[in-house]
């Protein structure tokens, strides 16, 4: 795990995609961290990786409040696959999902990664992707 | 013919959106939208046994426009006036969160006459939003006058905004920096006339409809979501303040100038319909007070708006700002690259949160309790899609 940044209230963390769960349990449990404000993907193909970051807030703590913390974790753009947060924050059910379908990532142990936001038809490539060009533009 | 089987090869041969069950029928599916009067650009399946619902299934998309792909082909200016679709009725919010995080990226300081007008034109909008949604609740709850009453005293917050930006719904009037023009001359006293009409209107609307028996019926012990949940389901805005957990952005972490105001955040402990749909109006009492203290605390003469570079661009980093939108926490994560145009943008909205608790609260409801769980979720399906 390594500290990316400290910036007045917020802290951004990034961790192996192993170990992602085993923190966020701790976050919820001995932090307070009790739900996923926003989780969301994005591309880096210079990179040749899609980074995951899942922000974190506390509804229970009230020094916490203004406090967002960014836990990230990292995985391949050929094979998306990432364990889900779903067993520890129920709010990134959705999120997870959109995820899918903008980024392909897949969340392994999450029940639904289908479609949700594209028109069922929709066949090309995540649009979320870098190399997704507009059409036109 | 008409054997059960047959009855579903036929509808499957008409498109018809039957779905076999069981074969003695005893769970019906119904889809709910996208062509229902008042599930606006959205639809839900969900399934019922005798009228209680058994299973709900959330089918957003609709009305997808790619606003995050969209963010990355313009630049930080030009992003603002497509940024404020997804919610027309809430438009100074949705750009206002969107402002504060390219003034961190970028390093720009509001002057502070230009944060004391972002902050009125965006209180503004909420009532225009609050109303809207209110003058839906009462239609769909079958209750006329409360669709006409709150829809035309929207007009006064509209005419207002009109006066100050130029646009009645799609303002575009936060940019980063600040806002675009400045208060026009006399706007004080007109505001102040239309907020103290406004207030004795929200102790009629009391009367009508949140003392009608008929209302608290409908929606009182209704969909109750515990404090413990909504905590858990992450749900935001006035679904969580209804529940119990005084949690508001303008005080949990202050933006502009909002640490300088004196007010209190409003909330419920009952967790039902009747919570969810009166927290709002509180809201808004409460907002009637900042608006007036925002105009009495307005520095007379200054900038509204700082100066810009053609191309605004900062160092390379990245931002996550919120502000309390009409529902709820509305958060930016905005990634930049060192270029004008943003790297990527994720838009985090109220609706989209507060979707996870649909199927929650409506499986073990009746059937016809489903528009009073629906809509007081304070749901706008095209900001959920984005």
């Amino acid at each position: 795990m390594n500290v990316v940044f400290i910036k007045p209230l917020r802290i951004k963390i990034r961790v192996e995609p192993g170990d992602i769960v085993e923190v966020a349990t701790f976050l919820r449990d001995k932090m307070g961290f009790d739900h996923a404000e926003s989780a969301g993907g994005t591309d880096y193909p210079k990179d040749n990786q899609i980074e995951m970051i899942y922000h974190l807030g506390s509804y229970g703590r009230e020094d916490l409040a203004p406090h967002i913390l960014a836990l990230t974790t990292r995985t391949s753009r050929e094979d998306a696959r990432l364990p889900t947060l779903i067993n520890v924050f129920k709010s990134v059910e959705y999120h997870e999902r959109e995820t899918f379908e903008m980024l392909g990532v897949y969340f392994e142990g999450h029940p639904r990664n289908d479609r949700f936001l594209l028109p069922e038809d929709w066949a090309d490539i995540p649009p979320l992707r870098k190399d997704f060009k507009i059409k036109g533009r | 013919m008409s054997s059960l089987e047959d009855k579903f090869e036929e509808s499957k041969k008409l498109g018809l959106q039957i779905v076999k069950e069981s074969e003695d029928d005893r769970l019906m599916t119904l889809s709910v939208g996208p062509q229902h009067p008042g599930s606006g650009h959205f639809r839900f399946t969900i399934k019922v046994d005798g009228d209680y619902i058994v299973y709900c299934d959330p089918d957003p998309g609709y009305v997808h426009r790619g606003e995050e792909k969209m963010c990355e082909y313009r630049n930080v200016i030009q992003n603002i006036p497509h940024l404020e679709r997804p919610v027309i009725h809430d438009s100074n919010n949705i750009t206002y969160s969107y402002s504060l995080a390219i003034e961190e990226l970028v390093g720009i300081e509001v002057p502070r006459r230009g944060q004391f007008i972002r902050a009125i034109a965006s209180e503004l909008n909420r009532q225009v939003y609050t109303l809207y949604w209110l003058a839906i609740y009462g239609i769909f709850l079958g209750h006329s006058t409360m669709f006409m009453w709150p829809m035309g005293d929207r007009e006064l917050f509209i005419d207002l905004l009109e006066a100050l930006t130029g646009a009645r719904v799609t303002h575009a009037f936060n940019i980063p920096g600040g806002v675009r023009n400045d208060m026009p001359e006399g706007f004080r006293d007109r505001c102040i006339r239309q907020i103290r009409y406004f207030e004795k209107r929200m102790k009629e609307y009391e009367d009508i409809f949140y003392n009608n028996p008929l209302f608290r019926q409908r929606t009182e012990q209704v969909g109750v979501l515990s404090k413990e949940d909504a905590a858990k389901l992450g749900v935001t805005g006035s679904v969580l303040r209804a529940s119990g957990i005084p949690y508001d952005i303008r005080k949990a972490e202050p933006y502009d100038v909002y640490n300088e105001l004196d007010f209190k955040v409003q909330y419920m402990k009952t967790g039902d319909c009747f919570a969810r749909s009166y927290v709002p109006l509180l809201d808004m009492r409460e907002s009637c007070h900042i608006i007036e203290q925002l105009l009495d605390k307005i520095p007379q003469s200054g900038e509204v708006r700082a100066k810009l570079q053609p191309n605004p661009k900062g160092p390379p980093g990245e931002a996550y700002r919120r502000v309390e939108s009409g529902r709820g926490a509305l958060g930016y994560y905005i990634v930049s690259d060192g270029t004008p145009r943003p790297y990527r943008v994720k838009i985090s909205v109220g609706s989209f949160r507060n979707l996870l608790a649909l199927p929650y609260l409506l499986v073990g409801q009746r059937l016809a309790d489903m528009p009073a769980v629906y809509w007081s979720l304070n749901y706008w399906p095209v900001e959920a899609d984005r």
